[in-house]
């Protein structure tokens, strides 16, 4: 997985590029950073989804698809995201390798994707005041306020959602790109086209490129047709700090729901960012706890007391927070918060075997070792680093595993705390009493 | 002497070889140039088995069967599970069991042949006693909960409900919480013996292995011989739906919905029914895709959501459409459904969109073949008939414009429609 970093677009955004032969697919992202914001995130996550309804050269989502499927059905999707303080939206394209387009068809795939992109970002389709259309607007508002309200149809996501959202209540940890339906609500086709200038001028612009071209012909590829950003990534430099909860005792948060299985969510707070010295312990200490089906939650809540079908643990590195999510039985609850807080305990006493280490540091140094097999993979891995501030490798990252001690392991495990525990109460009996 | 046949693909510069072991296992391997490997042993043993003859004897199997030995397979008597092995391995593992098949499954970047080598053999191996049921019944009415309480699961189980009356894909995979507990040592032991034989499994496997590894593997740890698949009792299923329209109210935030097109126009030979499937693909894409006018009309309407997805499943002995996705009003959308297949059959279809379509099916196509995981599922879906998955290209691209439009107007008759719909509880 070899590296490449170029300056480009007039030397205001930067390419990091993998060249490779290994892939049928390439893959090509733009990444683009703003300060979090409680209004200015979920606007721009809306603005760009309606850009990406229609632009002058394809008026409707019927002609960006047509145009798209013709190039192989070529991809272009918008994400979210957070880290730290800072909110991410990503187009990423996926295209096919023109060495397996149709003989005597010259479609140049990536090229052609991206003159879509280029059109979707510089020449949205607007009305006759040079308004978003109101209509797409509206109707994208409809789109992101259900799929908002919809986390409820997987209460399993609920629960995960509703302990982040306590959990970091008040902080700017819980500033998501989706944002709230009153907040999506508000905004206005003025608002979002004012906000485009706003974008433009200030977000900072990260490239991905994984695939068969050289970094030199994907610089060339995007050459000026972006133009309309003004702010420079160039020499930016990131980081993150950890969350730090401010309670002396963890709050408990119950709602009840006509549902035959009760799920759990119990956040911690760790401290440990991935530009943080003990990040490699905490992964190793979150594999050991509850990551795998080898885990002392999965061994014990599942396995030895039959509590529960799944009960993981997850660490979040960009906040320095660990969730703990379960669905039981409703009579099980307590007991399955109890068996969940004494096996950490435990742990952090030292009730750790080698073998759990050993295991638990064999399956990290199995993933590193994948990220090689999927552009994705390697995409997500790299601007994760670049949004921490470090720059490890794989091959680092399983030299760092391999040298974590029990010592670092126990002094990590120390450090997770339990913060907020929230519970989605079923209804007891099943299927029958939830239908009364 | 293993029987070794060897398929390749200039096209995708893949090849894999396929071996007739002794055994009557058939093993598929793939060797790649990537850090994962990737290996899927399939029984022909799912969660639709519920009754079943054997050497002239019959056989009945409570609802969940498949899925409760697929869960008690990973244990054995040194006390540890399959899941311990593997992760000492630094492998991950995993098994699901669908209706018609149970697979079990690992991926590794090391220690390939000790992989292959407990996967055959667990899979195998089987080790039950009355306590480890007893404990595993607690896990999976957890599981059964889950799903109780899943409306996308529900909605889809209610579709399959609605359209069938015989047909045993409707039956509960993971069974009822009343259902498992009939579940004895015996009778799981009884089904190891009758389907996890040799000719009712294949071996795939993607990555960094050769075929001589995996036979090796194979000949140490498989210590069964052949003996005759189990027959599956058939049934007999009427054109038109059991049910045009299901509902039930749950906690959702807006109605979701599961529209199915019932086909029992399936066919036997495996070359054709693939061609089919395909070009049913391809029509529903000319038909209900982004890049088409139905999808917009209905998203400007609000009657769909950017989740608005429709397939077409179909193996040797079921076939259906399926529309799914959220609608504030799905009796309104299913209304324009209908209508907008008379518009097309009146109007007729478009070759440009035809090509098109295939070029996507195309594409998609390809892109299965850059991950090891990916190919080993292939290998295994086309096993399932023993097809050369090579065949893809050349079977797509000889769909026409007729064959779709034979199919627009030979499916999608009124009484094969069935709506099955998840409101919000009031």
């Amino acid at each position: 997985m070899e590296k490449t970093t170029l300056i480009i677009n007039n030397g205001k955004w930067r390419l990091h590029a993998v060249r490779t032969d290994k892939f049928k697919m390439s893959q090509l992202s733009f990444n683009f950073i703003i300060p979090k914001d409680v209004r200015r995130s979920p606007m721009t996550k809306l603005m760009l989804a309606v850009m990406l309804r229609g632009s002058e050269k394809y008026p409707t989502v019927t002609d960006i698809n047509k145009r798209l499927d013709e190039l192989y059905d070529a991809t272009v999707s918008l994400g979210g995201r957070s880290f730290g303080d800072k909110s991410v939206f990503t187009l990423t394209c996926k295209v096919i390798n023109d060495r397996f387009v149709f003989d005597g068809d010259d479609a140049n795939v990536l090229s052609g994707t991206l003159d879509v992109v280029a059109d979707i970002l510089n020449h949205p389709v607007k009305d006759k005041d040079g308004l978003l259309l109101e209509q797409y607007v509206e109707s994208e508002k409809k789109i992101a306020i259900d799929a908002i309200n919809s986390i409820v149809n997987d209460q399993r996501a609920y629960a995960a959602k509703k302990c982040a959202m306590k959990m970091f209540e008040g902080s700017p940890y819980g500033i998501t790109t989706t944002g709230d339906v009153d907040t999506v609500s508000s905004f206005t086709s003025r608002e979002l086209t004012e906000n485009i200038e706003y974008f433009c001028n200030n977000a900072l612009v990260e490239c991905y490129y994984i695939g068969q071209e050289s970094p030199e012909r994907i610089s060339e590829l995007i050459g000026d047709r972006f133009d309309c950003f003004g702010a420079s990534s160039a020499y930016a430099k990131y980081g993150e700090s950890a969350f730090i909860g401010t309670r002396t005792c963890p709050e408990i948060l119950r709602e009840e729901m006509d549902v035959a299985q009760t799920r759990i969510c119990m956040g911690y707070t760790c401290g440990t960012t991935l530009c943080d010295e003990d990040y490699f312990p905490m992964v190793v200490a979150n594999e050991i706890f509850g990551a795998s089906s080898v885990s002392k939650l999965f061994m014990n809540v599942r396995e030895r007391k039959s509590l529960c079908y799944y009960c993981y643990s997850s660490y979040r590195s960009a906040t320095g927070t660990i969730f703990v999510d379960c669905g039981v039985t409703p009579a099980n609850c307590d007991a399955a918060i109890d068996e969940i807080t004494h096996q950490l305990s435990i742990f952090c006493d030292g009730e750790v075997s080698d073998n759990e280490i050993e295991t638990a540091k064999r399956t990290l140094i199995s993933g590193f070792t994948q990220i090689s097999d999927s552009p994705a993979s390697m995409k997500t891995f790299m601007f994760r680093r670049l949004m921490a501030g470090v720059d490890h490798t794989p091959q680092e990252c399983i030299e760092r595993i391999r040298s974590v001690s029990r010592e670092d392991i126990l002094r990590a495990a120390k450090r997770i705390k339990l913060d907020t525990v929230y519970i989605l109460n079923g209804c007891d009996g099943g299927e029958e009493s939830c239908d009364e | 002497m293993n029987d070794i046949e060897l398929f390749e693909s200039t096209l995708l510069g893949e090849r894999y070889y396929k071996v007739k072991h002794p055994s009557g296992l058939n093993i598929y391997v793939c060797p790649k140039e990537v850090s994962t490997t990737f290996g899927v042993i399939c029984i022909g043993f799912g969660g639709s088995v519920t009754e079943y003859e054997k050497g002239g004897q019959r056989y009945t199997l409570p609802e969940g069967c498949a899925h409760f030995l697929e869960h008690k397979l990973f244990d054995n008597p040194e006390g540890n599970n399959a899941d311990d092995v593997f992760s000492s391995l630094g492998a991950y593992c995993n098994a699901y069991t669908s209706n018609d098949k149970t697979a079990y499954l690992f991926s590794t970047t090391d220690n390939v042949d000790a992989c292959l080598e407990h996967l055959v053999y667990f899979v195998t191996h089987p080790y039950f006693t009355k306590q480890t049921i007893d404990k595993e019944i607690g896990i999976i009415a957890e599981e059964i909960r889950g799903c109780i309480d899943d409306p996308y699961d529900r909605c889809y189980l209610n579709l399959l409900d609605g359209m069938y009356f015989e047909n045993p894909v409707k039956k509960e995979i993971c069974g009822s919480e009343q259902s498992i507990s009939e579940i004895t040592p015996d009778m799981l032991y009884k089904c190891c013996e009758h389907f996890y034989t040799p000719s009712n499994m294949t071996l795939c496997v993607c990555g960094k292995a050769t075929v001589e590894q995996v036979c090796a593997a194979v000949d140490k740890c498989l210590d069964i011989s052949f003996s005759p698949k189990p027959v599956v009792l058939p049934f007999c299923e009427p054109a038109h739906v059991k049910r045009a329209y299901s509902e039930v109210a749950m906690p959702v935030a807006k109605p979701l919905f599961s529209i199915g097109v019932k086909d029992v126009d399936v066919i036997a030979d495996p070359i054709e029914r693939c061609r089919k499937s395909e070009a049913v693909s391809i029509l529903l894409h000319m038909m209900f895709s982004q890049s088409g006018s139905f999808y917009l009309d209905m998203l400007e309407r609000g009657l769909i959501s950017p989740g608005f997805d429709f397939g077409y499943s179909s193996n040797a002995t079921t076939a259906f459409i399926m529309i799914s996705g959220e609608s504030d009003d799905p009796e309104a959308l299913l209304s324009e459904i209908k209508k907008y297949i008379e518009r097309c059959r009146k109007d007729g279809l478009l070759r440009e969109d035809l090509e098109r379509e295939k070029k996507c099916l195309y594409a998609s196509y390809v892109s299965d073949f850059d991950s090891s995981e990916d190919i080993a599922f292939c290998l295994n879906s086309y096993a399932q008939d023993e097809m050369d998955m090579f065949l893809f290209p050349s079977i797509v691209q000889r769909i026409d414009l007729e064959t779709v439009t034979d199919l627009l107007n030979r499916l999608f008759d009124d009484g094969a429609f069935s709506m099955s719909v998840i409101v919000p509880q009031v």
